[in-house]
């Protein structure tokens, strides 16, 4: 039996239907509607089988479910970021213009007035939890320490409780986003046609 | 206030990128009851999703096939439109920027710079969209939306039609539309 026969076999012993309703059960609690759900389900399973794509290698990782929701996990979020740079691409092209090390003084300004509306925002978000366990996770992500479990065990709450907190941080920290960019169309006023 | 390198945006990208970790932990750990529970929660009909994962995976398996055969591969060509239309708009963005940054006496207009870049790269986003849709509903025959999404993305993006891809598409929309013109029955 030639290795390629031998990986199709491997492959059509798999449980494809467990791990297509997981798949779905992961991109549906990341809040991705229905139909992009099942998508991001199908393109993975595709991708697993695609020696093109990202194919399972079972000497490498022999659970197959392992390497499909990692790859799922992946596309979730770079669906977010798409989804976010999407809304706002000014908050990548910023990053990427102003990094630069000969920056002029525009950039400079520039860079300056991001920060600024990167701290209200912070500041908004903060206004907007209440308790001290929700401000404090906000600090340790702040501060990189982005982790459910780390957090659990920096502030010694037990993780469900941390993982609510999360909910409110992000909520708030979206919230804050949405809020201070109208304020600043409003202030910048009307686009003008062309 | 302390000083910190993260901006409100890559808070949330890290936290949602952790949470999603977690999720995967927890759903993988789960037996198959338990997953259709949760399916079933979110409003999914876990037999429907399970039963659709025959059809998916021997479409894998042909996909498989035909690159193991060395068959032509369509996904590099849509990169490379891919590659080519958003280094347009990078250059687009960066000489827009360039240009009212260099001069003082235009530091007025940085802003307004600032927003041309980001409009130009949220078009020309918007339009590479457009055109890997069209792509993908030429690949099904939908040759109405095909084209649909091909004129809406060359009014955004007019250089773009100049492609490989959107050309080697719009031959297949011709195409398509002559078989059906000749077609027994069709309108004159």
């Amino acid at each position: 039996m030639s290795p390629k026969q031998g990986m199709d076999e491997i492959l059509r012993a798999q449980d494809w239907s467990g791990l297509r309703k997981r798949l779905v059960a992961v991109a549906r609690s990341a809040r991705m509607p229905h139909s992009r759900a099942v998508e991001l389900a199908d393109i993975v399973i595709v991708d697993c089988c695609d020696p093109q794509g990202r194919p399972w290698d079972p000497t490498r990782e022999p659970d197959l479910a392992r390497h499909a929701l990692r790859l799922l996990g992946n596309l979730v979020s770079a669906e977010r970021r798409k989804d976010r740079v999407r809304r706002d691409p000014r908050n990548v092209a910023a990053s990427s213009e102003l990094g630069s090390s000969s920056a002029t003084p525009a950039q400079i300004l520039d860079a300056a007035e991001r920060r600024a509306f990167d701290e209200r925002v912070i500041e908004a978000a903060r206004a907007r939890l209440s308790g001290e366990i929700d401000e404090r996770v906000l600090d340790l992500s702040l501060d990189g320490i982005d982790k459910a479990a780390q957090q659990a065990a920096r502030l010694a709450v037990p993780i469900e409780e941390i993982r609510r907190a999360r909910d409110r941080v992000k909520y708030a920290l979206r919230a804050a986003i949405d809020e201070e960019e109208s304020l600043c169309l409003s202030a910048a006023g009307p686009p003008k046609k062309s | 206030m302390s000083k910190r390198s993260r901006s409100p945006e890559e808070v949330l990208d890290a936290l949602d990128d952790s949470d999603v970790a977690d999720e995967v932990d927890r759903v993988r750990a789960m037996s198959s009851a338990d997953v259709d529970r949760e399916l079933a929660a979110s409003g999914e009909d876990a037999g429907t999703i399970g039963a659709g994962a025959s059809e998916v995976f021997e479409r894998a398996v042909r996909r498989r096939t035909e690159v193991l055969a060395g068959r032509p591969k369509r996904e590099p060509q849509r990169k490379s439109v891919r590659v080519w239309i958003g280094a347009s708009a990078m250059a687009a963005s960066i000489g827009l920027v360039a240009v009212a940054a260099s001069n003082p006496a235009l530091l007025g207009l940085r802003s307004r710079a600032w927003d041309t870049a980001a409009k130009a790269r949220a078009v020309a986003e918007r339009a590479r969209t457009l055109r890997e849709r069209a792509s993908e509903a030429c690949e099904k025959r939908l040759i109405v939306e095909c084209e649909a999404a091909l004129d809406e993305a060359r009014a955004l993006d007019p250089g773009g039609e100049r492609s490989d891809e959107v050309r080697a598409l719009r031959q297949r929309i011709g195409a398509a539309a002559g078989a059906h013109s000749n077609a027994p029955g069709a309108d004159p």
